[in-house]
């Protein structure tokens, strides 16, 4: 940063202090939705917590930590210092993801349909969208395994009582174990054995093939809501970059990584296209989805890495858009099918249209950022792995059709027999002005840092090997520090 | 002096590189200004768009032809130009730049003023021909997409902004077949069309990168400098084959081509008679020098282009209406190209990709005339118009010529061999569907019914938020359809379509 930053002047605690703001905000708002009279009272309180948190957020991501990643693990368990700037900040690889989190929530409550966006789901949102944002932006490993832990209770509450619930908390409650126990290991056991502890608890928690029972489940029972935010906002993929980055896997490994990534990208992709309703085939589209970041991840490298930081941003806007509007078209027409032909694009062109691109721009479409993202996890993949890209762009093809083929049977291909068994078109409303913003908002962004995503992938993830080194020398930096400290008081 | 020649050089280059470039920028920018209209709720109206297209083209086929004459007055070196990096990643020694910029040789400008003067020409026709009818904003929307991303394809300087390109064609090739959405067939026709490109598409993101693992680049110009090994040519080659075969209806994917006639008769003509239908062999045609190194690729290429005239030209004439036959004469002509280029004759299949496509865009356009041309022929001629080849088939043994006629007719069994492997994949795909519920079963108590859809689970969601359930929870048509026929009415069965 050069002397001419007017934000040198404030001081270095501003980044983490806005760090723990955005968080607060972010809690605070869910609080206030809670008490809210109606559903519109609480969608208002919610996007002006959201704007405030998003501005915290933004201004955290500037003052990010000045080392590339800090390390997270056992240094930190055993600090006596508990000040802001031992428990809150962001670094390179979180600076990308911690607004990107709040925006995932602003767009949800600005287009969440008002006849299921009840003040208590909005409050609930909000807080799954903190405890998210506190396993991204704490520093402290106690914070972040509560967090991690307490991150998926309010989806569960959502699930309460419904067929699959057990299943999410099952999964869940197996993955805040292992995290934890992770987490500990790190601080008392071999980094191999904390190490394989955490990224255990991290596929569970993404869904990757054979931990993905609940995932197709959640979207099928819980608040279209809910479970973007939930799965898109990809809390998971960010832990598992962290955990790679500071202590990158053996080859072996490596092997089984690339594997599970491979199968559960053709996995979903395959049973996503063979998928009668709506709501489950996006599950399975975003189980697929989620393995690219698993294999940007999984050599070490740093195109993979900064591809798959680029892809958790790209692709969990672009799918959390597609499924904001599945779900504005199901509050409009009740269920949504696949398996027989759709009708309403005469009636609703601007939600036949948002479906449409923002389907297309989940799987990568040119010009938009998911374009940039898989472009890079391809190469990366393909380079070094060919099998395994083979397998990527297989269920890329895939995921293709399937976005087609649900903005065309959702919207299209209504009147069977030619003009003369013509329907009238039905459909719904077309877009409210607020869905047009949200929805406006998403595809702007996307095509924005699609065609000039270069400042974007800058404030990404550095060079592994920097980063890595960074870490050591910033660790021991830390202790000589902490010893001098010591001698000085002496 | 010398200096000062370079220098004219150097600037007439920059002159063709831009000139092509406005070729895709131009349509680019029409086409985002017009969507962008269309989001904020001002869209142009029909006529303000046809107008904007005739502009449009007008403009593009004089920077074409422009950009030709520059051409051959430098001689017709190729140009070379690369405008700056669209996005790069690097560290560890590792580096990945997408850089963007042109490379204009004869085939290529040969393609480029080809798109554009066809496209000007459908255009003009499709002012007519669309005029008042439900849509003709978006047909003139997807055109301009299209065009921009064919004449990406065509100047694109690396495999990689080739396939940007490429992906545009698909996407705009897919919403135009889908043009009639309100019915059933477009879509399912959409779909099918949309599924071969998808696949063949991924054939080509994996050439691009065995391209840049055996050349370090995939930049055209500099790959080109360094031959690659027989094998690798023939993995590049054969995967960039598999690419070509989808977008230019060859065997075995040449089935999509009469299904993507559903559209209207002017995307019909630009689409699949005209330039998409033919950018299979510009890909061969751009990539030959880095593959026809390999014997074994070559001869390939000129068996898949021959089996494609053959029985696109038998089962063309089976066929009882006039855009099918129409499509199939499309398809045999393009394996004939096929074969020239398989063969090394790059010049004659560039020539035969110039005249087959303004032929088939008369015919195509024709088309809807058929009925009268035939009549006024009929009147001029004073008898019934001779049956072309008839003689040919007398040749043929009769119960050869009657199984033949069943095999034209079934379009080579190619529908049924697809219906059955895509029912396979389908039966395999609900096999999965059902493990990965029992699975879900066994780790819930309280599991749902295997095969029941989204509709109880909604209303379970539903009842979350405290709100009502929708309304309406069963859609007319969907009623209709479970449970019965309309069951396995999925998108797969596409092929069963257009019988």
């Amino acid at each position: 940063m050069s002397s001419t930053d007017p934000w040198i002047a404030i001081g270095p605690a501003l980044g983490p202090a806005a760090t723990f703001g955005a968080i607060v905000t972010l809690a605070l708002t869910a609080g206030v939705v809670a008490r809210a009279a109606s559903t519109r009272s609480a969608r208002w309180w919610g996007l002006l917590g959201a704007m405030l948190s998003l501005l915290l957020a933004i201004l955290a991501a500037r003052r990010r930590s000045t080392s590339s990643v800090d390390a997270l693990g056992a240094d930190a368990l055993g600090a006596d210092a508990l000040g802001m700037d031992a428990l809150w900040g962001l670094d390179a690889l979180s600076a990308p993801i911690f607004p990107f989190v709040v925006a995932l929530f602003a767009v949800i409550t600005l287009a969440a349909p008002t006849r299921f966006a009840s003040p208590t789901l909005l409050a609930r949102l909000a807080l799954a969208s903190a405890l998210a944002l506190v396993v991204i932006g704490a520093r402290h490993p106690l914070l972040v395994a509560l967090a991690w832990a307490g991150s998926s209770v309010p989806t569960a509450i959502e699930l309460r009582g419904r067929p699959g619930a057990r299943a999410f908390v099952v999964h869940h409650v197996v993955s805040a174990l292992f995290v934890v126990a992770g987490l500990f290991a790190a601080h008392v056991a071999s980094p191999r054995l904390a190490g394989a502890l955490l990224v255990l608890g991290v596929l569970i928690r993404e869904g990757v093939v054979p931990f993905h029972a609940w995932v197709p489940s959640l979207y099928e029972r819980a608040p279209l809501g809910s479970a973007l935010l939930f799965s898109r906002a990809q809390v998971g993929a960010y832990l598992l970059a962290r955990v790679l980055v500071a202590s990158p896997l053996g080859s072996s490994a490596t092997w089984g990584l690339d594997l599970l990534g491979a199968m559960t990208m053709l996995y979903g992709a395959a049973l996503a296209l063979g998928q009668p309703g709506v709501r489950r085939a996006l599950g399975y589209l975003a189980t697929s989805q989620t393995a690219i970041v698993l294999l940007g991840l999984a050599d070490g490298g740093p195109i993979g890495a900064r591809g798959a930081v680029l892809a958790i941003v790209s692709v969990g806007l672009a799918q959390t858009g597609l499924g904001l509007a599945l779900w504005v078209t199901e509050a409009r027409r009740g269920e949504l099918r696949l398996d027989g032909a759709g009708e309403g694009v005469a009636a609703t062109p601007a939600l036949a249209g948002a479906t449409l691109f923002l389907g297309l721009a989940c799987v990568g479409l040119p010009g938009t950022l998911a374009f940039v993202a898989e472009e890079l996890v391809f190469h990366a993949t393909l380079e070094a792995r060919p099998w395994i890209g083979v397998a990527m762009v297989t269920a890329t093809a895939i995921n293709g059709v399937l976005v087609l083929r649900i903005a065309l049977r959702i919207f299209a291909g209504g009147v069977i027999g030619g003009a003369f068994g013509a329907r009238r078109p039905r459909g719904g409303a077309d877009l409210l002005a607020r869905e047009r913003v949200a929805f406006g908002l998403l595809g702007a962004s996307l095509v924005t840092f699609g065609v000039a995503p270069q400042r974007l992938l800058s404030v990404g993830a550095e060079d592994p090997a920097e980063i890595r080194a960074d870490v050591h020398v910033s660790a021991d930096m830390s202790r000589d520090a902490h010893r001098r400290e010591i001698h000085d008081d002496r | 002096m010398t200096s000062e020649l370079i220098g004219v050089a150097v600037s007439v280059d920059l002159a063709i590189a831009w000139l092509a470039t406005s070729m895709v920028l131009l349509p680019l920018g029409a086409f985002a200004l017009a969507g962008l209209a269309e989001i904020v709720g001002a869209g142009w109206r029909d006529e303000v768009l046809a107008a904007v297209s005739r502009a449009l083209f007008t403009l593009t086929t004089i920077a074409g032809l422009t950009a030709a004459a520059l051409f051959g007055l430098e001689g017709g070196r190729p140009v070379h130009h690369v405008f700056g990096r669209w996005f790069s990643a690097d560290g560890a020694g590792a580096h990945q730049a997408y850089e963007v910029g042109v490379l204009v040789d004869a085939t290529s400008l040969t393609y480029l003023v080809l798109t554009s003067l066809l496209a000007g020409t459908v255009g003009a026709f499709s002012l007519r021909y669309l005029e008042g009818e439900e849509g003709a904003g978006r047909f003139f929307r997807a055109m301009m997409l299209f065009t921009a991303g064919l004449s990406l394809v065509v100047v694109a300087e690396s495999l990689g902004l080739l396939f940007v390109g490429w992906e545009l064609v698909g996407v705009s090739s897919a919403l135009l077949i889908a043009f009639y959405r309100h019915r059933e067939g477009p879509v399912r026709h959409a779909l099918l069309a949309f599924a071969i490109y998808r696949i063949c598409d991924a054939a080509l993101l994996a050439s691009l990168v065995v391209l840049h693992h055996a050349s370090g680049t995939t930049s055209l110009p500099a790959a080109f400098e360094a031959p690659l090994s027989p094998t690798v040519a023939a993995l590049f080659g054969g995967l960039v084959l598999f690419a070509s075969l989808g977008k230019s209806a060859q065997l075995p994917f040449s089935g999509w081509l009469p299904r993507a006639m559903e559209g209207p008769t002017p995307s019909s003509a630009i689409f699949y008679g005209a330039l998409s239908v033919h950018a299979g062999a510009y890909l061969l045609l751009r990539t030959a020098p880095l593959w026809e190194g390999s014997t074994p690729l070559r001869v390939t290429i000129v068996m898949i282009g021959a089996l494609t005239a053959l029985l696109g030209t038998l089962t063309g004439r089976a066929q009882t209406d006039v855009k099918s036959g129409l499509a199939y004469a499309a398809s045999a002509q393009v394996g004939l190209i096929f074969v020239e280029i398989g063969l090394g004759l790059h010049t004659l299949a560039l020539v035969h990709v110039v005249g087959h496509a303004l032929v088939r865009t008369l015919e195509l356009l024709r088309a809807p005339s058929l009925l009268q041309d035939v009549q006024r022929l009929e009147a001029e001629l004073g008898r019934a118009l001779p049956r072309a080849g008839a003689r040919y088939e007398r040749v043929v043994p009769r119960r050869i010529r009657t199984w033949l006629y069943r095999f034209a007719l079934e379009r080579a069994f190619l529908d049924t061999l697809a219906s059955r492997l895509i029912a396979a994949l389908r039966r395999a795909t609900r096999a999965l569907d059902a493990f990965d519920r029992r699975v879900v079963g066994a780790a819930t108590s309280r599991a749902s019914t295997p095969g029941r859809g989204v509709g109880a689970s909604a209303g379970v969601a539903h009842g979350s938020t405290s709100e009502p359930p929708p309304a309406a929870t069963k859609r007319e048509g969907v009623t209709m359809k479970r449970g019965g026929e309309g069951a396995e009415a999925d998108w797969p069965e596409t092929v069963e379509g257009r019988r």
